[in-house]
């Protein structure tokens, strides 16, 4: 047994001797190092992950690329929220795309997927207000957006015959059409959801993170400033009215709004079809009132673009690609087949859009509208803002409950993002 | 006979010679199991030397250069040379002892088989192995390897700000664990979730073990009628799918609108309770909904072993003038417990990791101040908090291991403690 230990031993101590090799590495890593050095020609194809609902558009519009240069584009199904996760384990093995579609920056640069875009200055300044900022990080730019997404009003005619421009005269609205005995309301939109609240307080001037130059600095949360307690109280003096009722959601509200029980609500692009199919022609659009500041609720910009691989064997030609994609006439082309907003300032100032009743609040609000702060640690923000928002609607003191939000925003981002 | 070469036989060379597989064999004189045990061999390290060279490189150093070389494939090469390693040693001790064996039968004087012989006897010998072969290959590469590469992934520092492919991970020991006791805000996490889950653990089982008790008793009563109608709805709460039956009632706990609230508390009180924000009562709603969910099943099983009683344990007592508590007591207690031990250990365990009901019923509940985990998270529910939400791999993976740790120290000794395995048929 003793013989048995020690042969045993020895050939452990062997193995472990053996373990460290790097011959073999070495060679496969040079010849890595080979490959992403050479990539000067021209490929023969690119490789783009495209959402699945819209593969065949985007199809229709790299066949004109194709046709320009003559590089074939293979356009791959893949689900948005699953491709950063594929792309950590299918870039460095070779298996990733080129170019592939994120809704913003988020946690792309800090695992490494994606590679600074070369782009004249010229092309970025065609992007809407904020759009090319939403794919960038500390000031560099790693895609190029294609669509853009904000809140805007929407109103029913029917009650509402002119959009109100102020609060004053939305407040004015509310007074008048509110009757909670018949659920009937002038103004809702689900109150406690951040992503729909803190336009007002933006609007005040509150910032999430304190930014200079692209740089977020996340020990800095502005979210129990002065501005951002105004904007808290306006929302609680809605709920303390009786316009908006507590525990209020998405779902009720388009309900309501639906029925021709609302007279305001506020709403993204999503739910366009949903509320033409309702009210026809009674439905308009239109962006958010100005406050008493004289400055508009800042909505947040949601940008949708291509992000470049940083496993890419070709990024110029890819990097082409990309601008071709979000040039003037494919987003137009990608926006008459998908009614989403293209993110080019020159669509969303036209006429055609600015005088469809339907688009011109968005057309207008998307222009006001701001890039999500780009850190990641923009995740630990939403979770407590909701917990606030739902005790401020409940008739809390606004500056106490915005402080505990911080305070748990802020450890938050100690223990994960630090 | 052969008896004078024998003498010169020596199982120990036999063994010594077995270092290389194969030589030993053929000293034995079985030339072709000792050349098939070569051929085996070399077949081996042909083939998997590079899985092995480049895997033992990777689980020592998880890669020298960011970008290039990505940390966690090269774990997971680590951990399949480890099991390749583990099944060649399996192979390599079988020929050690196959060749000292086979020597020592030579001693012995005993005749070498013949080929055929041979054959039978392996496909005898080898038939059961043959069979649970493939079912432990797979259980090794379905099971056993991500749980190898979530336990080596609590001694390395995986985190959002510290992700392969851009980042390697390195091997930081002991640290994640040292950090959970000593870090004040993961130390009055880990214990606050940890007392909390202990806590949920006794109280709803031994409450759903206690009403089912109850209701067993109440049920199996010689007076009572329709007894079969009346088991059949006690049972029903099993029947209906635990995911519905939580989100149901959470709806019904729904604060401002919720059934229970507004329909019963404040009619009858004037005040609801904030079921789903206060973390106390979300505490008791939970118990109070896992007692619902537990109870049939018990209550089943303790049916069935209270109809085992015979009735003479009964009348004697009866005849001894015992009351009804002392009959409970030393007669119907007794054997519930003796017969249904081991299920009721399970129970607890399964309480103690009872992800769904947590998850569906608040997410883990309302947010707590000064501590990472909500105010009705489980041990299980913060680590899929921490692993999704927060992406926090290595603390989520060393806080797994403490809880498997628990887990099993939990079962064996309660397993061993039980009189029911020790001395089987006491009463």
């Amino acid at each position: 047994m003793k013989k048995l230990l020690a042969l045993l031993s020895i050939l452990l101590i062997l193995l472990a001797a053996c373990g460290p090799d790097r011959e073999v590495d070495e060679d496969s890593d040079t010849s890595n190092n080979g490959d992403t050095a050479a990539d000067s020609g021209q490929p023969d194809s690119l490789t783009i992950w495209a959402i699945e609902e819209q593969t065949t558009e985007i199809e229709e519009i790299t066949a004109g690329f194709t046709a320009e240069t003559g590089i074939e584009v293979e356009v791959v199904p893949f689900a948005m929220d699953e491709q950063e996760e594929a792309m950590s384990l299918d870039g460095p093995s070779g298996r990733g795309p080129d170019l592939f579609y994120q809704p913003g920056i988020g946690n792309l640069t800090l695992k490494g997927l994606v590679q600074p875009m070369n782009v004249d200055q010229e092309v970025l300044d065609t992007y809407s207000e904020g759009s090319v900022e939403a794919l960038s990080y500390e000031g560099t730019v790693y895609g190029l957006p294609a669509v853009v997404e904000s809140l805007a009003m929407y109103y029913n005619k029917d009650l509402v015959p002119e959009p109100p421009k102020t609060m004053d005269e939305l407040q004015t609205i509310a007074e008048d059409l509110t009757d909670a005995s018949k659920d009937e309301y002038g103004f809702l939109y689900p109150a406690t959801d951040f992503y729909y609240s803190f336009p007002f307080m933006a609007g005040y001037g509150a910032e999430i993170f304190t930014e200079e130059n692209g740089i977020f600095n996340v020990e800095e949360v502005g979210l129990a400033s002065e501005a951002a307690v105004k904007g808290g109280q306006l929302i609680q003096s809605w709920v303390d009215n009786d316009f908006i009722p507590k525990g209020v959601t998405s779902d009720i509200v388009s309900g309501l709004f639906n029925d021709g029980k609302v007279g305001v609500v506020i709403n993204g692009p999503w739910a366009l079809t949903d509320y033409k199919e309702a009210l026809g022609d009674s439905l308009g659009t239109a962006p958010l009132p100005q406050l008493e500041n004289g400055e508009y609720p800042i909505t947040f910009l949601g940008t949708k673009g291509w992000m470049l691989s940083a496993y890419t064997d070709y990024p110029e030609a890819a990097t082409d690609l990309a601008i071709y994609l979000t040039n003037e006439s494919s987003l137009q082309q990608y926006f008459e087949m998908t009614a989403e907003m293209p993110a080019k300032s020159a669509i969303l100032s036209s006429d055609d859009f600015q005088n469809d009743e339907l688009l011109t609040g968005f057309g207008t609000q998307l222009e006001r509208a701001k890039p999500f702060p780009a850190a990641p640690a923009l995740s630990a923000v939403w979770d407590p803002m909701e917990d606030a928002l739902t005790f401020i609607t409940e008739g809390e003191d606004v500056e106490e409950v915005l402080n505990d939000a911080v305070a748990e925003i802020k450890q938050d981002i100690e223990m994960n993002y630090k | 006979m052969t008896a004078n070469k024998t003498y010169n036989h020596q199982p120990k060379l036999a063994l010594l010679l077995s270092v290389i597989p194969g030589l030993g064999q053929i000293y034995n004189r079985r030339y072709i199991k000792g050349s098939i045990f070569m051929i085996l061999s070399i077949a081996y390290l042909f083939v998997f030397f590079d899985m092995l060279n480049i895997g033992y490189w990777g689980l020592f150093t998880l890669g020298e250069i960011p970008g290039v070389d990505d940390s966690r494939v090269l774990l997971s090469q680590g951990i399949i040379a480890l099991i390749l390693t583990a099944f060649a040693l399996v192979f390599y001790i079988a020929n050690l002892l196959d060749a000292k064996r086979d020597a020592v039968k030579i001693l012995d004087g005993r005749e070498k088989p013949s080929f055929k012989t041979a054959i039978l006897n392996v496909w005898d010998t080898a038939f059961p192995y043959l069979l649970t072969g493939p079912g432990l290959v797979l259980l090794v590469f379905v099971v056993i390897f991500p749980l190898l590469f979530m336990g080596f992934l609590a001694f390395t520092d995986y985190t959002l700000m510290n992700s392969p492919p851009k980042n390697l991970l390195s091997w930081v020991g002991f640290d994640n664990f040292r950090d959970l006791i000593t870090v004040p805000i993961w130390r009055t996490t880990l214990f606050s979730v940890l007392a909390w889950t202990l806590v949920w653990t006794f109280v709803a089982t031994t409450l759903q073990v206690s009403l089912a008790m109850f209701l067993a008793i109440l049920v199996n009563d010689p007076r009572v009628r329709f007894k079969k109608l009346i088991r059949t709805i006690l049972i029903l709460p099993w029947a209906v799918p635990g995911f519905v039956t939580i989100l149901i009632f959470t709806a019904l706990f729904n604060d401002n609108f919720g059934a229970i609230n507004r329909d019963l508390l404040i009619p009858l009180f004037g005040t609801g309770v904030p079921w789903l924000t206060d973390p106390f009562w979300a505490r008791v709603a939970l118990i109070m909904i896992q007692t619902w969910l537990g109870f049939p099943f018990v209550f089943a099983l303790f049916t069935g072993v209270l109809q085992s009683i015979s009735s003479e344990w009964y009348e004697a007592a009866d005849m001894d003038g015992a009351s009804k508590w002392q009959m409970f007591k030393y007669i119907t207690f007794p054997h519930l417990m003796f017969a249904t031990a081991p299920l009721l250990i399970m129970q607890y365990a399964g309480n103690f990791n009872n992800f769904n009901i947590i998850y569906l019923f608040n997410q883990g509940g309302p947010a707590v101040q000064g501590q990472n985990a909500g105010g009705t998270d489980i041990l299980i529910s913060w680590v899929y908090d921490l692993t999704f939400e927060s992406n926090q791999f290595g603390m989520a993976a060393a806080i797994s291991l403490i809880l498997g740790l628990i887990v099993a120290l939990f079962a064996f000794f309660q397993f061993r403690k039980t009189s029911s395995f020790k001395e089987g048929g006491k009463m």
